[in-house]
């Protein structure tokens, strides 16, 4: 596959798709506000009381002492919950329009016949689409993550200077920052790749369906477990949609409990659903292939 | 003389609608070939053949490539305007010029900037805030810069106004035609395209009625004035149609020899329309 090619079809994805930059950009900016807003409050609501001032610096002395494990893990869990589990789930929005919409517009605005009309093959096409939800989606709300973070650390630092604290023993080094960084970029990308077959079903769906792509998308599956509760009066398809949603909390736990988003990956539906991806995939590229109606 | 597309036994049916029953024909090099027909008789569907857009029947050779295999490998040669193509409104002009540039080897970027330089269009607008018109042009200096050697126009001017249809035909023929390269259009202002045909093609519920050079248009078909006292002779001849004007029978003859043409009135080359409105009854009757 040519790359100068391919880049160009990623490039392509990045121009038509805002929300991949901004929907990150626009949470990171709320969460930083609020944390600002928090910052304030608490200052004046606990730290200047009166006569009772209460002075950081004694609390530093302790830490850097002790070495303090409790606040290490709390770092840990506000750099999750505070920033990367709201971007998480900004993500999980962004990739599931993006994709609905990825082999749809292009059809609806009759776009497709220009992007046809260029050496381009329609594997290469999909490819690139598939590429920019599982690798340059995460990559860039990792990349936001990372820097609302470290500038949320600041915001820390003024915070416990202002109080008379160590910033290095209270917050630089307890923030794990490389650990963080690290799992950013990591958990994000397991995350878009454990979202795979619900991102393969909306392809498939995008390069399918001729209206209402977004009903088409949700109701199938609804519809689906309706007719078999009614008729086999069981409910395996909704059972097996149910766990693939209950192993995202692998994720979240095994970063601040194991140090490392992996937990997800050593499940077995994580990779059966990687499996099911490629054959809706495969499936969206034959679609895109001979569609008749956009021309 | 070689030729760049060649269709056997060629049929496209969508259920029980046979939108293409079973054509033949070829278009070599050099060659501007008008595709004529009125609305569903099949002609989008032999572009979209060519294309490669659609899958069909028979055999369809394009630069020795099967289109419905190669669509992508053949775009490197051919490329195409849709009546209902439309370049996105989200794209920037200076982004379809990276993009062209970026997939297509054959892009020659100053070339479409130089074609943009004589319009309006701003490198930095968006195609949404263009004119119908301008859009047209921008395609147009996207796809003249490209260095192919088929070029497939379906309605290139549908919605344009007077002034930039002309403009699109000259640009057409002075930077894109030569005697390597083809053009294949489909138009229904036939007058617009009438002198710079170089073969014609009428194609009717799916089947080809008329397919010649201009040429052997001139000299096979005759249109006659003829004065009314001769009017019973000329339909002896069997005229494919006839009309009057000015209280002068005007018959159009397929194969008449130009001596007996002449012996019974003014002699002229009947235009297009003429011509497709016959064919077209007679392909009725």
């Amino acid at each position: 596959m040519n790359v100068t090619t391919f880049k160009t079809l990623v490039q392509r994805e990045f121009w038509e798709n805002k929300s991949l930059s901004r929907a990150p950009v626009i949470i990171a900016a709320v969460l930083l506000f609020s944390m600002l807003v928090g910052m304030f409050t608490a200052q004046s609501a606990i730290f200047s009381m009166g006569d009772s001032q209460i002075d950081l610096s004694s609390i530093s002395d302790v830490v850097a002492s002790k070495g303090d494990a409790e606040l290490n893990k709390f770092m840990l869990a506000y750099q999750y919950i505070g920033f990367l589990s709201p971007l998480t789930i900004g993500l999980i929005f962004v990739l599931f329009f993006y994709a609905l919409g990825s082999l749809y517009n292009e059809r609806r605005d009759r776009s497709i016949l220009f992007w046809k009309s260029m050496p381009v093959s329609d594997t290469q096409t999909v490819l690139s689409k598939v590429f920019t939800a599982f690798i340059v989606a995460p990559t860039i709300t990792a990349a936001v993550a990372v820097i609302a973070q470290i500038v949320g650390l600041i915001f820390a630092t003024f915070m416990v200077w202002i109080n008379g604290g160590s910033a290095w023993d209270l917050v630089w080094s307890n923030s794990s920052l490389f650990l963080v960084i690290f799992n950013d970029f990591a958990s994000l990308i397991i995350l878009a790749l454990w979202m795979a077959p619900i991102l393969g079903w909306l392809w498939l769906v995008s390069a399918f369906a001729n209206r209402a792509a977004f009903l088409i998308a949700v109701f199938v599956p609804l519809g689906v477990m309706l007719v078999e509760a009614l008729i086999l009066r069981s409910a395996h398809f909704a059972n097996v949609i149910g766990e693939h949603f209950g192993q995202l909390e692998y994720l979240g736990e095994s970063m601040v409990e194991k140090g490392h988003p992996f937990g997800l990956t050593g499940q077995t539906g994580f990779w059966i659903g990687l499996v099911i991806a490629i054959a809706f995939i495969a499936g969206a590229i034959y679609i895109r292939r001979f569609r008749d109606d956009s021309y | 003389m070689s030729n760049i597309v060649t269709a056997r036994s060629l049929a496209k049916s969508y259920g029980a609608f046979d939108a293409l029953k079973s054509v033949d024909f070829s278009i070599p090099r050099g060659r501007i070939v008008g595709l004529i027909g009125p609305n569903g008789a099949g002609k989008t569907t032999v572009l979209k053949a060519i294309l490669g857009l659609t899958t069909f029947d028979g055999h369809l050779d394009v630069f020795g490539l099967d289109p419905q295999k190669d669509r992508h490998r053949l775009m490197q040669k051919v490329c195409f305007i849709a009546d209902v193509a439309v370049l996105p409104r989200w794209l920037k002009v200076s982004q379809a010029l990276d993009f062209v540039e970026g997939v297509h080897p054959r892009f020659d970027r100053a070339k479409a900037e130089r074609f943009l330089q004589k319009t309006k269009i701003n490198l930095g607008s968006k195609v949404g805030h263009l004119s119908k018109g301008m859009v047209t042009q921008l395609h147009l200096a996207l796809v003249l810069a490209i260095d192919v050697e088929l070029l497939v126009l379906d309605e290139p001017t549908l919605g344009l106004d007077i002034l930039y249809r002309k403009e699109f035909y000259q640009e057409l023929l002075s930077e894109f035609f030569d005697e390597n390269r083809s053009i294949i259009v489909t138009t229904h202002q036939v007058e617009e395209v009438e002198n710079l045909l170089t073969d014609l093609m009428f194609i009717k519920d799916g089947k080809i009625i008329l397919d010649s050079s201009m040429d052997d248009v001139s000299e096979r078909f005759v249109e006659v004035m003829v004065n009314k006292e001769h009017a019973e002779q000329a339909l002896s001849y069997k005229p494919i149609a006839q009309r009057e004007v000015f209280g002068r029978h005007v018959f159009l003859f397929d194969g008449l020899d130009h001596d007996t043409a002449q012996s019974l009135g003014d002699t002229h080359r009947p235009s297009i329309s003429d011509l497709f409105v016959a064919k077209m009854k007679e392909a009725t009757a």
